[in-house]
C-alpha cells in the first residue's frame, strides 16, 4: 500500500508545528501564523503542480500505450491542462530555494507577483488575496530585514524536507493539519485568537443541530479562518456524501484572516464563495443577483460573530478610534437601518454602542423562507432591553408623592419582541463560561428556523447546558466534553419529546464511540511511530545479545571466555536505556488506552444520565424545557434561561430532629468547654 | 396555550406542593415593594432612628421616614437581603421597603421574602439590582393568620437564641485573645515584662531565636519537573496551612524521588509556616501537623519548624501570637504584590521561653480557650442550621406547627 509510505496526521503536524516555532517571535509583533499559513500553501501548490503533471503523464502513457521520452515528458509538464493552477516562470519553490541570500524577495516574487513577474496571486483568479503578507519588509532601522535571511533560510530548509504533493499526504490529511495549525494558534494567541475561531466542539454543535443536506447553500457572514464551513462540509462527507455538495458562502472583514479561509479551502478542495475585506454589517458581499438590491439567501447561516460591537454601523476603512468618535457625535443614524433595512425589519434599529441585534437581523435577512441558523451570541441579547415600564425614581416631590419617571421601551427590546412575535427562534442553549477564545462573557447560541413545525411554532426549546461538571474545567479556559456535546444535541433533537430521546441517546453514543475509537487508535499509532526508531535499536541489539549469550555459552575458559562475557555485560548495558525508553512507551500506551475508556466509560454515564432525566420531567426541567410562548409574554420577552428553567442547585434539606439533637450536643460541649476554660483560669494567679 | 407563568425557574414554592387550607399567591397581592429615600451622610442627624441600606444598620437620624416594625429589602449592593425592623426607620434608596397589602405578621413575612431567595433574580433579570416587578412575580404558600402567628413565634424564638450565640461566639473570641496577649505578654505568674524586638515578653522566659529553637527547612520548588507523573506525592501549599489548623479538602501532588523525600516528609509535631501572602496579616501563619497530615512533603513556599526543645504547641502558640503578626507586618509589607519573609528573617526571629512545666501551662490554657471558641461556634451553626430546617418545614406547611412544636420539646 502506498498509503504506508505516506505522512501520518501526527507526522505532519508536529513537523508543521515546528516550522512555526522556527518563525515564532521572529516577525517583530507581526503575526506570525499567516506567514506560516502561507508559506505551508505555496509550498504545497508547487509540489502538488509537479505531482499532478507527472501523475497525468503517467495515466496517460497506461491509458494510450504511447512511450514518451523524458525531453517530451519535459515539454509536456509545461501544458497548462495538466494543472490546477499557474505557476509562473521563476515562481516556483525551486526558485525561492535558489535565491539564496535573498529569500524574500524571492517569495514575494514568486507569491505576489512584482514588476517583472505576476506571482502565483496575479496568475491565478482563484488566488488573489490569499498571500497577504510581505517576507521581504524593512526593519524599522531601514538597514536590514525584518525577517532575517538566516530565519528564512531555515525555514525554507524545514519546508524542503517534506513532499507535500498528493504523492506523499492524502489531501484530508493536509487539509487536518492546516485545521491543527489554526487550533494551535488559536491556543498560542489565548483572548486574540476569538476573532479567527471558534472551539470545533461549538461548531460540531452547530452543524448537527441545523443538519446541512446536499445541494444547500451555506453562509457565514464573519467566516474567520472558515472553520465553521469546512466543518460543513465534514458533516456532509460523514453523511456519505460528499463535501461538495454544499454550495459555500462567507465573508471576513480582516484581509489577513480572509487568506486563511480561502487556504483553508483550496487545501479542503472545497470550492466557495469567500470575500473578504469589508465588514458584513456595512458591506455585504453576498447581494441577490442579478439586481442586487438585496441580500442573498441562503438555506443555512452559521455564525460566531464578534461580540457587542461598538462601531458595527462603521465601514472598516473608518474604523479607527478617531472616526468612531467622530461618527459618534454625527451620530450617523443612516447607516443603523442597513443598506436594504435589514437592521430596522422590526421597527427599532440597534443601539450604536451594540451591534449584536444588527448581526442577528443580518443573518435573519440572509435566510430563505425556509432558512435556518445556528448563531452563537453572548447571553446579553437575551435579557439586554426593557419594556415600557413607569419606575420611581427613589426621589420625591415636595408634598411628599414619589417622583415616577416614564420610559420608553429599549430597542433591543423591540426587536427581540419582533423577532419572538414572527415565531423564529426555534432553541436556545446557555453555554459554560470560557468556552470561547477571550471572550469572557456568558455565551448562548441562538437557533433559528424560519419554517417551523406546527406544533413547535408558538414554543421555544430552553437549554442549560452550563451546570457545574457540564464541562472540563481547564486553568485558563473551559471546554465541552463529547459527553456535553451529547447532552446539548439529545436536548435540542429530542424537543422535550421523550422517546425520541431515547433513540437519539443510542444514536450519538454509538457515534461518539467510534469517534473514540478512531482518536484512541491515532493516538496509539502515533505512540508507536514515536518510538519505531528506538526499538528497531533495542530490537537489534536484544538479537545480539542472544547471539553473545550463545557464543558465551560456547566458550568456558581463556581469554575468549572473558572476552565474550565482556561483550554481553557491554550489551547489556546498551540495552538498559533502550528498554526502559520501551517501558515508557508501554507506559503511554496503557495510559492513553486507560484514558479512552475513561472516556467511553463518560458517554455511556452521560447517555445512562439522560434517558432517566426524560423518564422524570421534574429533572429534566432542571435541565431543558418546552417553553409556551404565552410565558415568554408573561416574562416580558426576556429570555434569560433561569427565568423558565429551574437552573439553581436547591437548598440541600435539613432534618429538624437531626439539627435539634445536633444543636443539644453542641450546646452540652459548648457548657463544658466553658467551664473547664473556667476552671483553667481560676487556677491562674493574678 | 399554556403557560407555566412569570419566572417559572426562579419558583421556589410551585404550587404542586400547597398544603391544604393554604393559599398560593404572588408576592405582589400580599404587598408592595416602595422605594428608600436618599439620605445622604451629611445630611443625617444623629437621633434614636435607625437608617437602614441594603445589609443592616448604616447610621442613625433624628427622622423617621416608615413607621415601624417594617421590612427592608436589599435593591442594589446586597440585593434581596430581607431585614426586620422593629422600630420605626429610614430605607435609604438602596433598598425597597415593605408596604402590606394586607394583614397579617410582618415576622412570617419577613421570613417568607427571605426564604424565597430574592438574590437570585438579579441573574434572572440581567440587570443590576433587585427589579421589584419581578420580586412581586414570584409566588409563595401563604399559612392561614394564626398559624402565620404560629410560624413566625417559633423563628423569632430561634432568632433570640442565635443573637445570643452570636453574642457568646464573640465573648469567647475576647477571652481567648485577652488570655493569649496576656500569657505571652507578661506570663502566667505575673513576674512583670522584658523588652524585645518583638515587644513586651514575660520576665521569666528565656528570649531564643527560631533559630536556635528549631531546624527550619523550604520544601520542592514547582515546575515542569514536578509535574506529578509515577513518583506521586500529596503536598501541602500555603492554602493548605491556616492559621492554627491544617486543611487537607484540597490537597495537590508533585513528583519526588524517594531520596528526595527524605529530607521532606513531614512528621507529626513539626509546624509549617507560610512564607508569603497578599495579605499581610496573614504571613508567617502558622500549624502543627497533626497525624493526618503526617507524612505528606510541602511546598517551598512554606517553612518547616522541627522543634529541637520547646512543646511543639507551644511554639504554634507563639508564631501565631499579636507580638509575631504585628512583627511581621512591620518588617514584611510592601505596598505592592506578595509580602514574604524568607528563611534568615525567620530564623532570626524571637521565640521566648518559659520552663517546660509553664509551656506546659500555657498549651492548656490556650487550648481549652480555642475549644471554647470552636464549641461556641459549633453551637451557632447549628442554631443557624436548626433555623434553615424550620423555615424549610414550616414555610412550605411540610411539618405543620403542632408537630413541629411537639418535635422540639421531645428532643430538647
Amino acid at each position: 500500500m502506498i498509503h504506508q509510505k505516506m505522512l501520518s496526521q501526527q507526522e505532519l503536524e508536529s513537523w508543521l508545528w515546528g516550522a512555526a516555532n522556527i518563525l515564532r517571535g521572529k516577525t517583530a509583533g507581526q503575526d506570525y501564523k499567516t506567514y506560516i499559513l502561507s508559506l505551508l500553501f505555496f509550498k504545497r501548490l508547487c509540489d502538488q503542480h509537479d505531482f499532478e503533471a507527472e501523475e497525468k503523464l503517467d495515466h496517460m502513457v497506461r491509458e494510450t500505450g504511447v512511450v514518451l521520452e523524458e525531453a517530451q515528458r519535459e515539454v509536456l509538464r509545461r501544458s497548462p491542462n495538466l494543472h490546477r493552477f499557474v505557476i509562473p516562470e521563476g515562481c516556483h519553490w525551486k526558485d525561492v530555494v535558489l535565491a539564496a541570500d535573498a529569500i524574500g524577495q524571492a517569495l514575494d516574487r514568486a507569491t505576489r507577483g512584482d514588476g517583472k513577474c505576476l506571482g502565483l496571486a496575479g496568475a491565478n483568479e482563484e488566488l488573489r488575496g490569499v498571500f497577504t503578507v510581505s517576507w521581504n519588509q524593512p526593519a524599522p532601522d531601514g538597514q536590514s530585514q525584518l525577517i532575517p535571511n538566516t530565519v528564512l533560510h531555515a525555514l525554507v530548509q524545514h519546508f524542503g524536507q517534506k513532499d507535500l504533493s498528493n504523492r506523499n499526504v492524502q489531501p484530508d490529511i493536509l487539509g487536518r493539519a492546516y485545521e491543527y495549525l489554526i487550533k494551535k494558534f488559536a491556543d498560542d494567541a489565548g483572548a486574540k485568537a476569538g476573532e479567527f475561531f471558534t472551539p470545533p466542539e461549538v461548531v460540531d454543535i452547530l452543524v448537527r443541530i441545523l443538519e446541512p443536506r446536499p445541494g444547500e447553500s451555506v453562509y457565514d457572514p464573519t467566516c474567520g479562518s472558515g472553520g465553521m464551513l469546512v466543518h460543513a462540509g465534514d458533516y456532509l462527507a460523514e453523511q456519505g456524501h460528499r463535501a461538495n455538495q454544499l454550495r459555500y458562502f462567507g465573508q471576513e472583514m480582516n484581509w489577513q484572516t480572509y487568506a486563511i479561509a480561502k487556504i483553508n479551502f483550496i487545501l479542503h478542495d472545497l470550492e466557495g464563495s469567500i470575500k473578504g475585506g469589508k465588514s458584513t454589517l456595512t458591506d455585504p458581499q453576498h447581494l441577490a443577483e442579478p439586481a442586487r438590491d438585496r441580500l442573498a439567501n441562503f438555506d443555512l447561516v452559521m455564525a460566531n460573530f464578534p461580540f457587542s460591537d461598538a462601531a458595527w454601523w462603521l465601514p472598516e476603512e473608518k474604523r479607527t478610534e478617531e472616526e468612531i468618535a467622530k461618527a459618534k457625535k454625527k451620530k450617523e443614524k443612516a447607516a443603523m437601518g442597513g443598506r436594504f433595512g435589514e437592521f430596522k425589519q422590526f421597527g427599532a434599529t440597534p443601539p450604536a454602542s451594540c451591534g449584536d441585534w444588527a448581526f442577528i437581523q443580518h443573518i435573519l435577512a440572509s435566510l430563505d423562507e425556509r432558512g435556518r441558523a445556528g448563531v452563537v451570541c453572548p447571553q446579553g441579547v437575551l435579557f439586554r432591553g426593557q419594556p415600557e415600564v413607569e419606575e420611581e425614581t427613589g426621589e420625591f416631590k415636595p408634598d411628599g408623592s414619589p417622583v415616577i419617571r416614564r420610559r420608553k421601551a429599549d430597542d433591543e427590546y423591540l426587536i427581540r419582541r419582533g423577532l419572538l412575535e414572527r415565531r423564529w427562534v426555534d432553541a436556545i442553549v446557555a453555554l459554560p463560561l470560557n468556552i470561547f477564545y477571550g471572550a469572557g462573557v456568558p455565551a448562548c447560541l441562538l437557533i433559528l428556523r424560519k419554517e417551523r413545525p406546527p406544533a413547535r411554532r408558538d414554543q421555544v426549546l430552553m437549554v442549560y447546558a452550563a451546570r457545574e461538571g457540564q464541562y472540563r474545567e481547564l486553568s485558563a479556559q473551559n471546554q465541552l466534553r463529547p459527553q456535553d456535546v451529547m447532552r446539548i444535541l439529545v436536548h435540542t433533537h429530542a424537543y422535550g419529546d421523550a422517546d425520541r430521546a431515547g433513540q437519539l441517546v443510542d444514536q450519538h453514543i454509538k457515534r461518539i464511540h467510534a469517534a473514540l475509537t478512531r482518536a484512541e487508535q491515532e493516538e496509539l499509532a502515533r505512540i508507536v511511530a514515536e518510538y519505531a526508531e528506538i526499538e528497531k535499536k533495542a530490537d537489534a541489539l536484544a538479537l545480539d545479545l542472544l547471539r553473545a549469550q550463545a557464543a558465551r555459552a560456547a566458550v568456558t575458559k581463556g581469554a575468549d571466555a572473558s572476552k565474550a562475557e565482556k561483550l554481553v555485560a557491554k550489551l547489556e548495558k546498551q540495552l538498559i536505556s533502550p528498554r526502559a525508553q520501551i517501558a515508557e512507551r508501554d507506559e503511554q500506551l496503557a495510559e492513553t488506552r486507560k484514558r479512552y475508556a475513561e472516556e467511553r466509560a463518560a458517554i455511556d454515564t452521560t447517555g445512562a444520565e439522560l434517558s432517566a432525566l426524560y423518564a422524570d420531567p421534574v429533572e429534566l426541567a432542571k435541565h431543558a424545557r418546552v417553553v409556551d410562548f404565552a410565558e415568554i409574554e408573561e416574562n416580558e420577552f426576556n429570555l434569560n434561561i433561569p427565568r423558565y428553567v429551574d437552573t439553581f442547585e436547591p437548598e440541600a434539606p435539613v432534618d429538624v430532629g437531626e439539627a435539634m439533637k445536633e444543636l443539644n450536643t453542641a450546646d452540652k460541649a459548648a457548657e463544658k468547654s466553658i467551664a473547664s476554660l473556667a476552671a483553667l483560669l481560676g487556677k491562674l494567679t493574678v | 396555550m399554556s403557560s407555566r407563568g412569570k419566572l417559572w425557574g426562579c419558583q421556589i414554592f410551585r404550587e404542586e406542593g400547597l398544603p391544604p387550607g393554604w393559599e398560593y399567591v404572588p408576592v405582589g397581592e400580599l404587598l408592595d415593594l416602595e422605594y428608600g429615600a436618599a439620605l445622604s451622610e451629611e445630611k443625617r442627624v444623629p437621633g434614636p432612628i435607625p437608617v437602614y441600606g441594603s445589609s443592616g444598620v448604616v447610621g442613625s437620624h433624628n427622622e423617621a421616614f416608615v413607621s415601624g416594625p417594617g421590612i427592608v429589602v436589599g435593591r442594589k449592593g446586597t440585593i434581596g437581603a430581607v431585614t426586620y425592623v422593629p422600630t420605626d426607620f429610614w430605607p435609604i434608596d438602596t433598598t425597597y421597603w415593605v408596604q402590606p397589602k394586607r394583614d397579617g405578621n410582618k415576622r412570617y413575612l419577613e421570613a417568607l421574602l427571605d426564604y424565597l431567595k430574592l438574590g437570585r433574580l438579579n441573574a434572572a433579570t440581567g440587570v443590576p439590582g433587585l427589579s421589584r416587578r419581578d420580586a412581586l412575580a414570584l409566588s409563595v404558600f401563604l399559612a392561614p393568620p394564626n398559624e402565620q402567628a404560629a410560624i413566625a413565634r417559633i423563628l423569632d424564638a430561634t432568632d433570640t437564641a442565635i443573637k445570643r450565640a452570636h453574642g457568646a461566639a464573640e465573648k469567647a473570641n475576647r477571652v481567648r485573645f485577652g488570655l493569649l496577649q496576656r500569657m505571652l505578654g507578661s506570663g502566667l505568674n505575673g513576674h512583670g515584662s522584658q523588652a524585645t524586638k518583638v515587644g513586651p515578653v514575660p520576665k521569666n522566659w528565656d528570649v531564643s531565636t527560631v533559630g536556635q529553637e528549631f531546624e527550619v527547612s523550604t520544601g520542592f520548588t514547582l515546575g515542569e519537573h514536578r509535574k506529578p507523573k509515577v513518583n506521586r506525592r500529596r503536598y501541602l501549599r500555603v492554602a493548605n496551612v491556616q492559621r492554627g489548623f491544617i486543611k487537607l479538602d484540597d490537597v495537590s501532588e508533585l513528583e519526588a524521588r524517594d531520596y528526595e523525600m527524605e529530607e521532606r516528609t513531614l512528621a507529626v509535631d513539626d509546624l509549617l509556616v507560610v512564607e508569603g501572602h497578599a495579605d499581610p496579616k496573614q504571613i508567617g501563619r502558622c500549624a502543627i501537623v497533626l497525624p493526618e497530615a503526617a507524612g505528606l512533603t510541602f511546598q517551598n513556599h512554606l517553612f518547616r519548624l522541627r522543634p529541637k526543645r520547646v512543646l511543639p504547641k507551644f511554639g504554634e502558640i507563639w508564631l501565631n501570637g499579636l507580638q509575631c503578626q504585628l512583627y511581621w507586618q512591620r518588617t514584611c509589607a510592601t505596598s505592592s504584590g506578595l509580602n514574604t519573609i524568607n528563611q534568615r528573617k525567620l530564623k532570626a526571629l524571637p521565640i521566648a521561653v518559659p520552663s517546660p512545666d509553664e509551656q506546659q501551662q500555657v498549651v492548656e490554657l490556650a487550648t481549652a480557650a480555642e475549644t471554647t471558641c470552636r464549641a461556641v461556634k459549633i453551637r451557632l451553626a447549628a442554631l443557624e442550621r436548626l433555623k434553615r430546617g424550620l423555615m424549610q418545614d414550616l414555610l412550605t406547611g411540610r411539618v405543620r406547627v403542632k408537630a413541629a412544636e411537639s418535635l422540639i420539646a421531645a428532643t430538647a
